[in-house]
């Protein structure tokens, strides 16, 4: 009985796959679509609480979506790697503009051509600022899909504890209450007042900006040497041999940070916006519901250009489906989807997202948030060094703040380094 | 009977196969690249010497040197005395004995990751265990973040934690084949127990302690991950490490000539440290046949 | 010998000591995977504590491919090992019991060329192996992991069986038995506990490795060690909890086998390898 029955239904899948495979020849169409990302992403597009907004695509299209995620540097490097074989597997790669730059550009198509083919919709709503982070030899290589800026996240208990009513309105006041929030609590925890990750110039660029400094501006001038930025330099030294800064906070990723905060252990840090679930998340915190968030303050008043970092979506050059890749990158770019993300906890790249009312009733920050995106920046521009110039920042900056060098000597020895590194 | 056969090269080519194809054959291809400037996506430009110039003129490149040679000795040295140490240990009355042995192994089955990820949370300044225990007997604290020294050798600690089961084991071996009439005889011949030990057990045991030096050797030449995810080489790449120099090139400036040097450079530096004992194993184990 | 209580109290301290050093950060580990996830920092350190499994149960939610990938683990960790026994066996045999210039020479090419630092290779194995169709396959780890400890598993070998008799070698072959039967039959069975000692170093290797496991495999072959340094690298801050828990399980099975085996390592290296 039971063969008989299965010679049945194989009869009828042999012929159901027979037709769409017929169909599928005619119009070269692939079983699936292989995404490389960061499960940030993954759970962006497909998260329950806005909806998966790459299913309409794949049930129109008969395409499956496959999700390989990797950790964020292990993605770059995987993406890379892929995109330079003879034939490659991957279909979309998400990847992040500081590990991308002008040497990788022929690697990935230009979407730019794609654009004016087949257009996104509203596409200039996604900010300039960050169409050119992903724009390498005058080819966008990749659509913005989330990014990260950084807002100042602080503890209210600890504020309330310390007798203080509102955060700083300018980054002197900022760096005042650094020292003030530096305590010890009556159960004995050591509250450090302010702390930033060191495992890449960001958090120390904000500062850096605040006060009308930078590393490197958007024309490819080294500025770490500017009154602004040398400031900060000292600023940084000082905290650190006082102890504001925790002694190993050279060994701060990101990582580090978020636990600290969740620990309680440190009062401010500037990081992204989004941190403020994690800070706040009754699972891993010690205060949870208890963490705010604003924006980073510039010196004198007003809003510090901030860091934020973009994610884009590329398709590299050695795909088999480059076209219908595309038209899953237009979908995952609408209106409507960027919406749904947002609501997935994703950054959205447009600012009308902020103004729904599904985001706006799960991110309070919406309003801050989209305020600082108006003038945040990358922390370097992209070019073909962009990592080495990084890495000799921060051993720069530490040895500054260590003593070994004077902040001036630093910044100095800093810009013999990298002038040379960038384009002429 | 005992006259060599061509079954018996067959015998040995598979090893040397993999060898061969998984090792060697890449590593041609290796310095090939080394004299090319090559990343992602173009054909490898040959530039000649040029990255090996570059690297010699990288004061990072020679920090990085002399430290990999201070760390691999410590490791390799400390991990001797220690596991020596420890064998003598137990080789004799010991409670519990292989419930001992089997926990003196057991960091040797851990992954790098674990390992480091357990050694920095117990040496975080503020609450970290072992920090904690130090400060409240008043002696302060592990600084392996600001002192590049201190770095270093939590480092080789770390590593040291992790290999010692080896080089235990091997020594362990050694010294409990030792037969103990030997031993007794020097004491009847009136030895004090460090003349037996160097005059009898340490000559005895001498081929194992090659072995045990100069497979460390090759392996602690390549410590990565112990400084990679404990200081990725700071304060102020103060403590990187020639594997940790090599990743960066390789992983994230995508530098692949340069990091082919740097991968050259590395065999060549084994290979210096390896001669001798590569000539003592020589003489020991095939002058005899 | 006869040890007065003195010495022994002193001894007692060291091996007090030894074992506190091995054992003091494992238990560590799996006390904090036990824990709530907000004990796990507290100062001070607290040993006193309600035992919870919540990390464990959020382990299999969140990371639904860790326990797959166990698997992957444990097929390419078993392949590895049986590999490397089969080959290294044959050539030990060969090393222990012939001699030529070539074998001399070929014996130390595999030393020399075990000291190529492995993470530089991976530059143009990455492109030959995907021409091949061999990237995300459990044999490419396998033969990879194989091929880094047949240097170290043929001088074992070649050790080992350098001190088994000639003579039941020489019987069996007057005896009428080939040379596979010879290695079979009289060989192998008394070069157990050298197979084990030699196993495993390729073993705990397989089972832990990072690299190229991490730049070989995407989904199919992806191994454990891949999944908990992944948790280390979230963007969601890492989950102290759960990656204690997944360590814990992770060298569980591994630190069994050691225990298990010990006394046939430590027989093994006896036997043989160290004395040279």
């Amino acid at each position: 009985m039971r063969g008989w029955k299965h010679t049945i239904l194989g009869t009828v899948a042999a012929a159901a796959l027979a037709v769409t495979s017929s169909a599928a020849f005619s119009q070269a169409k692939p079983e699936k679509l292989v995404i490389m990302s960061h499960a940030v992403h993954k759970s962006a597009v497909t998260g329950e609480k806005g909806g998966d907004s790459s299913a309409d695509w794949q049930k129109r299209n008969g395409v499956a979506v496959e999700w390989l995620t990797f950790g964020v540097e292990a993605v770059h490097e995987r993406v890379y790697r892929e995109a330079s074989l003879a034939s490659g597997t991957v279909d979309i790669a998400f990847i992040l503009e500081r590990y991308s730059g002008p040497q990788v550009a022929r690697l990935f198509e230009d979407l730019g051509e794609y654009q004016k083919r087949d257009g996104i919709e509203d596409f200039e709503e996604i900010s300039a600022g960050m169409r050119t982070a992903h724009t390498h030899k005058g080819k966008l290589i990749a659509i913005p899909f989330r990014h990260a800026t950084h807002g100042l996240l602080y503890n209210q208990v600890y504020f309330t504890e310390r007798g203080v009513a509102a955060p700083p309105k300018t980054m002197e006041a900022l760096l005042e209450l650094a020292e003030k929030m530096q305590y010890t609590r009556s159960d004995g925890t050591l509250v450090h007042g302010f702390i930033t990750s060191f495992d890449d110039p960001s958090g120390v660029v904000d500062l850096m900006r605040a006060f009308g400094g930078d590393f490197i501006t958007s024309d490819y001038r080294f500025v770490a040497d500017s009154p602004g930025s040398l400031k900060v330099v000292h600023l940084l030294r000082n905290f650190f041999q006082k102890g504001i800064l925790p002694k190993n906070v050279f060994t701060f990723k990101t990582e580090e940070v978020i636990t600290m905060m969740q620990q309680g252990r440190a009062a401010m840090t500037n990081q992204p916006f989004g941190r403020y679930f994690n800070y706040n998340d009754a699972k891993q915190s010690k205060f949870p519901g208890e963490f705010k968030v604003t924006t980073i303050p510039a010196s004198g008043g007003g809003i510090a250009p901030a860091k934020t970092s973009v994610w884009g979506m590329a398709i590299p050059a050695n795909s088999k489906n480059k076209q219908l890749a595309w038209t899953l990158i237009k979908e995952l770019s609408s209106k409507k989807a960027t919406i749904a993300q947002a609501i997935n906890g994703n950054g959205p790249v447009r600012i009308s997202a902020y103004k729904d009312e599904g985001v706006r009733k799960l991110v309070p920050y919406a309003d801050d948030e989209a305020a600082v995106l108006q003038g945040a920046r990358s922390t370097v521009p992209g070019f073909e060094n962009t990592q080495k110039a990084m890495d000799f920042f921060m051993e720069e900056i530490q040895q500054a703040m260590l003593g070994t060098k004077t902040p001036e000597q630093a910044m100095a020895d800093l810009k013999k380094r990298v002038e040379p590194l960038l384009p002429k | 009977m005992w006259t060599l056969r061509p079954i018996h090269y067959l015998m040995v080519a598979p090893v040397h196969l993999l060898l061969l194809v998984f090792i060697f054959l890449p590593a041609l291809y290796v310095g090939w690249l080394s004299l090319t400037h090559s990343t992602f996506g173009g054909p490898p430009e040959f530039v000649g010497l040029s990255n090996f110039v570059t690297l010699l003129g990288d004061r990072i490149f020679w920090r990085s040197f002399w430290n990999t040679l201070i760390v691999v000795n410590v490791v390799v040295y400390g991990e001797l005395a220690l596991g020596l140490g420890l064998a003598l240990l137990m080789a004799g009355w010991v409670p519990f004995k292989r419930v001992v042995i089997a926990i003196i192994l057991a960091p040797y089955a851990i992954t790098e990751v674990t390992t480091v990820v357990m050694w920095r949370y117990m040496l975080e300044p503020d609450v970290g265990m072992i920090n904690y225990a130090l400060k409240s007997i008043g002696l302060g604290q592990i600084e392996y973040s600001t002192d590049p020294f201190t770095a270093l050798m939590v480092v080789s600690v770390l590593a040291i934690w992790q290999h010692l089961p080896f080089t235990f084991l091997i020594l362990y071996a050694a010294v409990t084949t030792i037969p103990s009439e030997l031993i007794e005889s020097a004491k009847v011949d009136g030895a004090t127990p460090w003349q037996t030990f160097w005059h009898v057990t340490l000559r005895l045991i001498l081929p194992a302690v090659f072995v045990a030096l100069m497979f460390r050797y090759i392996f602690a030449m390549r410590i990565f991950s112990e400084v990679w995810l404990l200081t990725e080489g700071g304060p102020a790449r103060m403590t990187e490490v020639l594997a940790v120099y090599l990743y960066r090139q390789a992983f994230r400036y995508h530098e692949f000539g340069g990091a082919s040097a740097t991968g050259w450079m590395l065999l060549l530096l084994s290979l210096v440290i390896a001669l001798p004992y590569l000539r003592a194993m020589y003489v020991k184990l095939f002058r005899h046949v | 010998m006869s040890d007065t209580w003195r010495t022994r109290a002193i001894r007692l301290l060291l091996i007090l000591i030894a074992v506190v050093w091995s054992g003091f950060p494992i238990f560590l580990v799996v006390m904090s995977s036990f824990k709530d996830v907000r004990e796990i920092f507290a100062v001070p350190p607290s040993f006193v504590f309600t035992p919870t499994l919540d990390s464990y149960r959020r382990l299999g939610q969140l990371w639904p491919a860790f326990y797959p990938n166990m698997l992957n683990s444990l097929i390419i960790t078993t392949g590895a090992t049986v590999l490397t026994v089969v080959v290294t066996s044959m050539a030990g045999y060969v090393y222990a019991r012939y001699s030529s210039r070539l074998l001399t020479g070929s014996a130390f090419f595999m030393i020399f060329v075990r000291m190529f630092p492995p993470i530089i290779i991976t530059l143009p194995l990455f492109p030959a192996v995907n021409l091949l169709g061999l990237s995300d396959t459990h044999v490419l780890l396998i033969v990879l992991y194989a091929t880094f400890f047949v240097s170290l598993g043929t001088w074992i070998m070649r050790a080992f069986i350098e001190q088994i008799p000639r003579e039941l070698e020489e019987a069996a072959f007057v005896d009428g038995a080939d040379l596979f039967k010879t290695l079979t039959r009289v060989i192998l069975p008394l070069a157990a506990q050298g197979i084990v000692a030699s196993s495993i170093f390729v073993l705990v290797f397989s089972w832990n490795e990072f690299i190229f496991a991490l730049i070989f495999t995407t989904r199919v072959a992806k191994t454990a060690p891949l999944i908990i340094s992944e948790m280390l690298s979230t963007a969601d801050g890492v989950e102290w909890g759960i990656l204690f828990a997944a360590a814990t399980i992770q060298l569980l099975p591994v630190l069994v086998f050691v225990i298990a085996v010990q006394r046939y390592v430590v027989a093994g290296l006896q036997a043989g390898a160290v004395k040279g």
